[in-house]
């Protein structure tokens, strides 16, 4: 991993946080049958024990985490004369990543509507159109045109003729 | 069996195709497969799934030549000496080496796993519930090496993927847990939904936001009948280089370490062995393509035979091949060689068969796989996710299934974007059940937690087990020390 990729606050904040939910959920799981119905944590045939053992063991790290985590950010802080490119980057990045997370829910809203023929084709060729930065608009319409004309009937032939996959 | 070898066959092909360009690893392959076969028979689905696994091991070596990107770890090592070969106008013969030695190396692989396998199946069957328990921890400490340095994300990301392993109703009380009160998760999250999601929507992902936008490939072409082993070359050369098959299975063999240490062993033995190779190692010495070749190949054999025999996975291309075999019903681990044996056997047959065709596939197509590493990464980018939706939805019809996936795709890309691996989650989801049951079973068993530990002692089998734990540890460390791994 090198280091501007280590300079990136969002992504591990953002990974810091999701360990923190499952931390969370692991405690409000194990605390409601511990004192609501009553399930022993430290007997022999206990339901909790192994879940507590996660819990432990996530809790420790994520403290160990969070204290290198907030040591990294002040120290990123004191020296931030040169973030300005890194966060452009960081923001050019995650925009990608957004665009891209809208255009694949919208195709899972719409799969079951338009199945997986027209829905995957209108997909593809959003993705590539989206993508493709290096030709101009016109070019990369009729590229990616042809390029969904062409793949999608063979995904469909392979998967759905030959592999018997059911599609969506 | 030709129905059965056909489909090993175009398992082969895709493994290849896949192996061959780098993003496209050998466990995303195999994670993408893995959901095709769903609704297969179970011999069918065996033959394509080990199709798949032995041609993407030998893809990585064309792209390595070609390129000098492996496209796969194991292929790490053949850049070595394969590109500096390639850049001295000898690429037809290096991937001549390259793919004759991995037949050797595939070959001698099977033989180890045949002769093995049932010698540690039979010791296998002796087991107890805290010796499968200390077998899964062994199978854990892979984390080590999957780590890649940062021992503390690594283990949180296993444990993450234990706790995503629990998620739905408890194996042994049936009590839910995790499920927060919504349906959606009361039957829990397939592991293989997981791995398409951490493996390739991840990958899309990491495409999408690198900069380059494809690779540069500078030949035309390579003349098949260059790649037929050139055994007049192969004469001059010391024989030492055969000494690379024992050690990649012997590797392969060891939990935690795969083709790629396999091959960085021995091609780091080789180079302190020959003396007087046939140019220096690192400037297009053959042996030092044939070395890691011959030796990754080999070490597929060792890891099948702790993966069928022990129920543990040598590395994530191995975890994810368990958990297909668990898919498909196969139950690998202390024992499979009592209840399973005949299928031991067709194992090592669709093995032998993917190795000969991987050769073959490799020399009639590598031009074509050539032309593949030229598709631009638009196209990629596009058809990657589709394949990864298909996969997921194939499981089991269910669109949450594709949900699940796409999240699981961003989770991998901002863990691997923080640092983060990936790679331990999956073995966590893969293997943190059968911890969390041979753990809880033994508890019972023993009546205390202090009866629990002394019995880990006690145990003889349980002991030498430990031992080797420790030991099998040890090494993983001391391999990273001198950079092995």
């Amino acid at each position: 991993m090198n280091n501007n990729q280590e300079n990136r606050i969002v992504y591990r904040v953002s990974s810091l946080l999701f360990v923190a939910l499952v931390i969370l959920i692991i405690y409000f799981d194990i605390s409601r049958k511990y004192f609501q119905q009553g399930i022993q944590l430290f007997s022999v045939d206990s339901p909790l024990i192994f879940p507590f053992l996660v819990f432990l063991i996530l809790l420790i790290g994520f403290i160990f985490e969070l204290r290198t985590e907030i040591k990294k950010i002040l120290k990123q802080y004191s020296h931030s004369g040169k973030q300005d490119t890194k966060n452009m980057t960081q923001t050019k990045e995650l925009l990608d990543i957004i665009v891209f997370t809208v255009i694949s829910m919208i195709y899972i809203y719409l799969l079951p509507k338009f199945h997986f023929i027209i829905a995957t084709s209108l997909y593809m060729f959003c993705i590539m159109v989206v993508v493709n930065e290096s030709d101009k608009f016109g070019y990369k319409l009729v590229k990616s045109l042809l390029a969904t004309a062409v793949t999608i009937p063979i995904i469909y032939f392979i998967f759905y003729g030959i592999f018997t996959v059911i599609l969506p | 069996m030709i129905t059965l070898l056909l489909y090993n066959l175009v398992g082969v092909i895709v493994g290849l195709v896949m192996g061959a360009m780098p993003g496209l690893t050998v466990t995303m392959t195999a994670a993408l497969v893995v959901s095709l076969t769903f609704g297969w028979p179970m011999v069918e689905a065996l033959s394509f799934i080990i199709g798949a696994f032995c041609g993407g091991v030998l893809g990585g070596a064309i792209s390595a030549i070609t390129i000098n990107i492996p496209g796969t770890a194991a292929a790490v090592a053949t850049t070595f000496d394969g590109f500096p070969l390639k850049q001295r106008g000898e690429a037809d013969t290096a991937l001549g080496f390259a793919l004759f030695s991995s037949l050797v190396g595939g070959l001698f692989g099977v033989l180890f796993f045949v002769i093995l396998g049932p010698i540690i199946g039979k010791y296998a069957l002796r087991f107890g519930a805290q010796e499968y328990f200390v077998l899964t921890v062994w199978g854990l400490t892979l984390v080590a090496v999957l780590s890649k340095g940062n021992f503390r994300r690594g283990l949180m990301s296993a444990v993450i993927g234990i706790f995503i392993g629990m998620i739905g109703m408890d194996p042994i009380t049936g009590l839910m847990r995790f499920t927060m009160g919504a349906p959606i998760f009361s039957g829990g999250i397939h592991y293989v939904v997981a791995m398409i999601g951490l493996f390739g929507m991840k990958e899309v992902f990491v495409q999408l936001t690198t900069k380059k936008s494809g690779f540069r490939i500078d030949i035309e072409g390579y003349k098949i009948s260059k790649l037929l082993p050139r055994f007049d070359l192969l004469r001059k050369l010391d024989l030492r280089w055969l000494i690379s098959a024992p050690i990649g299975a012997i590797v392969g063999l060891l939990p935690g370490t795969g083709g790629d240490v396999g091959a960085l062993v021995s091609y780091g033995f080789l180079k302190n062995v020959i003396k007087k190779p046939s140019r220096p190692f690192g400037e297009g010495a053959y042996e030092g393509v044939i070395a890691p070749e011959v030796a990754n190949k080999a070490a597929v054999g060792g890891a099948l035979t702790t993966m069928l025999t022990l129920g543990i996975p040598g590395d994530s291309v191995t975890a994810v091949i368990l958990g297909a075999f668990y898919l498909h019903g196969l139950l690998p681990g202390p024992t499979f060689m009592l209840t399973e044996k005949s299928y031991f056997y067709l194992i090592a047959i669709f093995v032998v068969a993917g190795m000969i065709f991987s050769y073959f596939i490799g020399i009639i197509g590598s031009n074509a796989m050539i032309k593949m590493l030229n598709l631009p990464k638009w196209y990629l980018i596009a058809f990657i996710p589709v394949l990864c939706i298909v996969g997921s939805f194939a499981l089991q019809n269910k669109l949450t299934d594709v949900l699940f996936m796409f999240i699981f795709g961003l989770i991998g890309y901002f863990f691997e974007k923080s640092n983060y691996p990936v790679s331990p989650m999956i073995l966590g989801i893969i293997l943190g059940p059968m911890v969390e049951i041979n753990f809880r079973q033994a508890l019972i068993i023993t009546g205390s937690f202090q009866s629990l530990f002394i019995s880990f002692f006690t145990r003889p089998i349980c002991l030498i087990l430990i031992i080797l734990v420790a030991v099998s540890f040890l090494l993983q460390g001391k391999m990273k020390e001198t950079k092995v791994i």
